[in-house]
């Protein structure tokens, strides 16, 4: 039953009804850690994902959750550079398309801060911020614009 | 009963069924604003089981009733479970309000749980207004005197805050790093001292348009102008301050706060205080007519010397203790009682 409803939020990319899912199946005893963690990171709400590691118990934390945790651990301590790298592992491919959600839902966030913080910044730490090289963030930046229409 | 749930609190994967039982227990209590018992039971397992969320239903309703007879340590107990909760969650205000309340509790001796309630609502007091605001009036003196003697370490930190020195606050945190780290206190401590780093750049922006990283770093003491760039982008993004930060000239401008308050969630959001205030003036007047049709009260009224008490209640209202010392002439001691009663 609550995996029906998963996937069927999964397939809307409803990730907030991710979460709510996931948290309903887990006081029934039937845990999604992954798709937990992967959705309370993509809403950006790090202290309740910081909860949830804290309470998966030691012998049901798989270096897949782990691994995911070392994302939300990065995004809490903003470390950029370390975001991106552990953004960037062998996911298993149920996992993959959340994780790709995380990734794009982080870049654009921090997208949309400096915008709207800097007047001018270096190409350098515009591509550390958005895990992507120099070359490639100039484009990317200007599709943003394009595409979004900024306040 | 109780303690079949204690047991499992023991084990955590069966806290979180525990609290599936409870919770649908609740779901139809929390609409009734009476307060259980229960509820207290509910916080410390959410607690123990770090599922912080699942309990703001429960801390998000108001309550008016008291299902007496309870123990005043267990509602202690729900007040503090509640602010630890809204700490977790960075509900700060929350946070203050709950502990306030636990300290502030009329009381003759003193519990542990108000003093460590009042050492808490001092860092979160510091938190969200950078200062201690002064112990309300109606807060119990032989409370009040004994966070004095056992809440040195903390009144000593917020003296340290309010020089805005950095470094002072750094020095008394490490003087106590004993007292605060036992009292599991520790990591409000840090988020302290990082507030005042944002408190002092924030006191920047009323006397500066523009100013450059570096001198940004210098003002309040932070290491370099990278440390700077990094503190004003964060607080950017968390709403603590309007500016933008020039990289190629090294200058940060601060703006006016260009909020309209024209949007619908503003427009929700003062809905939604309207009705909660109607209530509250609502559930206020009732209270007043209780009070004012109760034998306690009626029957002092009648043994006044005063005649024209009784028609001068007809006129009555506001501020309750402050007219009846005035219709009862200063007030004796027995009036003093009777307000003593009607407050507690």
């Amino acid at each position: 039953m609550a995996e029906q409803a998963l996937q069927a939020a999964l397939a809307a990319s409803d990730f907030q009804k991710i979460a709510n899912i996931c948290q309903e199946s887990e006081l029934n005893g039937r845990p999604f850690y992954d798709a937990h963690l992967a959705s309370l990171l993509i809403l950006n709400d790090l202290c309740n994902a910081k909860f949830l590691w804290k309470r998966i118990p030691k012998d049901l934390r798989t270096p897949e959750i782990a691994a995911i945790w070392e994302i939300g651990r990065n995004i809490w301590t903003r470390n950029y550079p370390s975001v991106y790298t552990s953004l960037n592992q062998n996911w298993s491919p149920q996992i993959s398309p959340l994780i790709a959600k995380v990734a794009l839902s982080f870049r654009t966030r921090t997208l949309t801060l400096l915008s709207s913080s800097y007047s001018s910044i270096s190409v350098g730490d515009c591509s550390v911020f958005l895990g992507l090289a120099p070359e490639n963030t100039i484009p990317c930046k200007m599709l943003f614009f394009f595409t979004s229409f900024k306040l | 009963g109780i303690n079949a749930e204690y047991g499992e609190i023991l084990c955590s994967q069966s806290v979180l069924f525990s609290l599936q039982s409870k919770r649908s227990n609740l779901r139809l209590i929390v609409l009734n604003f009476i307060f259980l018992l229960q509820f207290m039971h509910f916080l410390q397992v959410c607690l123990l089981s770090k599922t912080y969320s699942v309990a703001l239903p429960v801390l998000s309703e108001q309550a008016y009733e008291i299902d007496a007879p309870y123990p005043t340590k267990d509602f202690l107990r729900f007040l503090y479970y509640g602010g630890m909760i809204f700490t977790g969650l960075k509900k700060f205000p929350k946070a203050l309000e709950f502990f306030k309340q636990a300290f502030t509790i009329p009381a003759k001796a003193v519990s542990k749980i108000m003093i460590e309630s009042y050492k808490k609502h001092i860092l979160i007091s510091l938190l969200v207004h950078g200062q201690v605001l002064p112990t309300p009036k109606y807060a119990s003196g032989s409370a009040v005197n004994s966070f004095s003697s056992s809440c040195k370490p903390y009144t000593e930190f917020s003296s340290s805050y309010s020089t805005s020195s950095v470094v002072d606050l750094q020095k008394a945190a490490s003087n106590h790093l004993e007292t605060f780290q036992k009292d599991g206190n520790y990591g409000l401590v840090k988020q302290c001292i990082k507030s005042l780093y944002k408190r002092n750049i924030q006191k920047l922006t009323k006397t500066y348009l523009t100013l450059s990283l570096n001198d940004i770093a210098s003002s309040v003491n932070l290491p370099s102008a990278k440390e700077a760039e990094k503190a004003i982008l964060r607080m950017i993004e968390d709403g603590d301050i309007s500016a933008t930060i020039n990289q190629k000239e090294g200058m940060v401008s601060f703006h006016e706060n260009t909020q309209n308050y024209n949007s619908v969630s503003t427009v929700q959001k003062l809905n939604a205080h309207l009705h909660s205030l109607i209530l509250m003036t609502d559930k206020l007047q009732k209270v007043d007519e209780a009070i004012t049709s109760s034998q306690q009260y009626l029957t002092r009224s009648l043994t006044q010397e005063r005649g024209k008490f009784l028609s001068d209640l007809d006129e009555y209202d506001g501020d309750k203790p402050s007219m009846l010392m005035g219709m009862v002439g200063g007030g004796g001691p027995a009036g003093l009682g009777f307000i003593g009663a009607m407050r507690s």
